[in-house]
């Protein structure tokens, strides 16, 4: 990283400000996008840009383009670079697959005879097949996503610079995309990529920068980013400053649905209340919770940052039959085995449902809690991708020297 | 894949716009643009329709139909010369026809381009520069027409015609020097959008398409000649078919339409550094 030479583009200080009319006054305000904003990519790096809506995201790729100049700082790109900030662009209804392909691979910057060179490979990796010759606009909009994609991933440059353009087609195409573009950075090339997609930016970004409010909030490995976003607890975008999606005990403890939940957390083996535990350490999770009518039930999840739910369980399972408790006050305590989590972060959630099993209230990431991991060194931490640690019996055989 | 070196290309963003002399340079660098959304243009344009091309005669025939029917079948225009009516409007509306494509795309480029052009870095000047090359496509296809119509007339051209092309060029910049301020200009103030059929609509009165500048009063011939398509419409009638005699009259309009496209140039590039925050 240190290594000046491999430095592709470079973003120094940058500010960007817009003018936005002010309701009351009529007068027009100035309202930065960005802030402050500097960062260095290098070389062969895939480097993801995360942040909530309004967060000046795409106005960094907006500049690194050079659609838009910022108000100060400098950024400075070595080599050539293609700016992919919306899928489709430059794809026309009318014309047939085979003239959009090289009409947007030229307004791309590439030459004619680099699209005949690619055109046969391109066509097999969009799976348009005979539609090539057939005006875009009949195309299902799966198949116009594939081709305008396999356009951007068989460009030749240097650095692409892609907005958001990721999340695109089936799930069995966009491993092929994700696919194709580490099979790009191999071969040298750099990527800047927006998205609000983390399954994408856990898979291929290498470096992430965290962005708030036009400012960069932090820099880091994938993973610590990722789970640091989370750790705010709120991720959608649309939440207005201080609110949250995290749901209050108080909210919890309603008997609006015919339960109260006096206490849920989680405890260590002293009965303390903890965030955070070594996963060598045996921890519980405790619910006390009074059932007020007789066909409600309640659930506990654990889910990692992704809210992939990882484990779920209920008292349910163990005590009843026809799915149904009585009312009354329970505690139940759920014992976490030790050395079961890999270090991060992972949330418990609370769940409500009637007897029919239909869903009554859900309550994802209640509680929040960190775990850390001494067996296991830093640096492979941050490459950890499971939530667990399972012994599977591993055979290690020497075949040659 | 072939990687450039990293010095090899470097590119540098900051608050300063380019100087002029870098804009132009980075015209050079995209003049490839100019081709391919002048190809895009093309394909759209006839995308889809049956009779494709064909349009592009039928429309300046029907034009020419109606002129001649009027100032040739029912008032008879004074002064035509020897060519015949035909031969002399349609010489004047060949070039008139190409003025106002550039004026008409060219000035509304910028906002028909937003799509792309918020999207895809590229100088913005290519937007109005390739309306000229799409209009240029219809300048062939008319002079082709002129060129047969002159046959079936019996009418000749002389050595000039080989001069053609620069009158083309002429026509070509006057058309651009107005598209160049009107689309910069539009960005701003939309209101601007609406003025532009009145130059075309009206314009073409104050250009002798359609009658000979001889019938205008000898005291009011200068005022004609402020206007630089005058001397570009009787420019493509003096080399295609000898009319009249050359004049350094034309080279007024040249100078003054040349002198408006730098300065509209300069302006276009003060204009184009902001112009996505404010489209």
């Amino acid at each position: 990283m240190n290594d000046r030479e491999n430095i592709v583009v470079r973003v120094e200080n940058l500010d960007k400000c817009y003018f936005k009319r002010d309701g009351a006054s009529g007068k027009m305000v100035p309202f930065y996008a960005l802030r402050n904003v500097s960062f260095e990519v290098a070389k062969g790096e895939v480097l993801g840009i995360i942040g909530k809506n309004g967060s000046g995201k795409s106005t960094v790729l907006k500049i690194l383009s050079g659609i838009t100049p910022p108000t100060e700082g400098v950024v400075e790109i070595f080599g050539t670079p293609s700016s992919i900030l919306d899928i489709g662009t430059g794809i026309h209804p009318e014309i047939s697959g085979r003239e959009n392909v090289y009409l947007r691979g030229q307004l791309l910057g590439m030459k004619k005879q680099e699209v005949d060179e690619v055109f046969e490979e391109l066509v097999a990796f969009s799976g348009v097949g005979d539609f090539i010759d057939t005006a875009v606009k009949h195309y299902s909009s799966g198949m116009f996503l594939r081709l305008a994609f396999s356009i951007i991933v068989h460009l030749r440059s240097d650095i692409l610079l892609l907005d958001e353009v990721l999340a695109v087609g089936d799930a069995s195409f966009r491993r092929r995309c994700v696919a194709k573009i580490n099979d790009i950075v191999e071969r040298g090339c750099t990527v800047v990529l927006v998205s609000h997609d983390m399954g994408t930016v856990m898979e291929i970004c290498s470096r992430v920068i965290l962005l708030d409010k036009g400012r960069v909030l932090s820099i880091g490995s994938q993973k610590d980013i990722v789970q640091n976003r989370y750790m705010s607890g709120s991720d959608n975008g649309d939440l207005q400053e201080g609110e949250s999606d995290i749901p209050k005990l108080k909210e919890i403890q309603s008997d609006e649905y015919g339960y109260k939940v006096e206490r849920f957390g989680l405890f260590d083996m002293d009965d303390l209340e903890i965030t955070e535990f070594e996963s060598a350490d045996e921890v519980k999770i405790l619910l006390d919770y009074t059932i007020l009518e007789n066909n409600v039930n309640l659930a506990m999840g654990i889910s990692d940052v992704m809210d992939v739910r990882l484990i779920d369980d209920s008292p349910v399972l163990k005590l009843s039959k026809n799915n149904r408790m009585r009312s009354g006050r329970y505690k139940v305590t759920w014992t976490i085995p030790t050395r079961l989590f890999n270090a991060g972060t992972y949330f418990i959630g609370l769940y409500a449902f009637d007897n029919k099993l239909r869903v009554l209230k859900i309550y994802n990431r209640v509680v929040q809690f960190t775990v850390t991991d001494k067996s296991v060194p830093k640096y492979i931490q941050e490459f950890q991708r499971a939530a667990f640690k399972v012994d599977l019996k591993m055979q290690i055989q020497r075949l040659a020297v | 894949m072939k990687l450039l070196s990293l010095q090899e290309m470097r590119l540098r963003y900051t608050k300063q716009p380019d100087s002029f002399s870098a804009y132009l340079g980075k015209v050079w660098d995209y003049r490839y643009m100019i081709v391919v959304l002048a190809t895009r243009d093309l394909k759209i344009k006839y995308a889809q329709t049956v009779l494709g091309l064909v349009w592009t005669i039928i429309q300046p025939l029907t034009g020419l139909a109606i002129f001649y029917f009027f100032f040739h079948f029912l008032v008879a225009m004074p002064k035509v010369p020897e060519c015949g009516y035909a031969v002399f409007a349609f010489s004047g509306m060949t070039a008139w026809y190409f003025f106002s494509y550039i004026v008409y795309q060219g000035s509304n480029s910028l906002i028909s381009g937003q799509e792309l052009s918020q999207k895809v870095y590229f100088p913005r000047i290519i937007l109005p520069l390739s309306k000229v090359v799409v209009g240029a496509v219809d300048l062939t296809i008319s002079l082709c027409l002129l060129m047969v119509l002159m046959l079936v007339m019996n009418v000749k051209p002389g050595w000039q015609i080989l001069l053609l092309p620069g009158f083309v060029a002429v026509n070509a910049t006057v058309g651009l020097s107005v598209a160049v301020w009107l689309s910069a200009l539009t960005i701003r103030y939309r209101d601007l959008q609406h003025i532009v059929p009145y130059i075309v609509n009206f314009g073409i009165w104050l250009t002798p398409v359609f009658f000979p500048t001889t019938i205008v009063p000898d005291k009011l011939n200068w005022f004609l000649y402020l206007n630089p398509m005058t001397g570009v419409v009787e420019g493509y009638r003096w080399c295609l078919w000898g009319y009249s005699e050359f004049t350094w009259s034309y080279a007024f309009g040249l100078i003054l339409a040349f002198l408006l496209l730098i300065a509209g140039t300069v302006f276009f590039k003060r204009q184009e550094h902001h112009m996505m925050d404010v489209i």
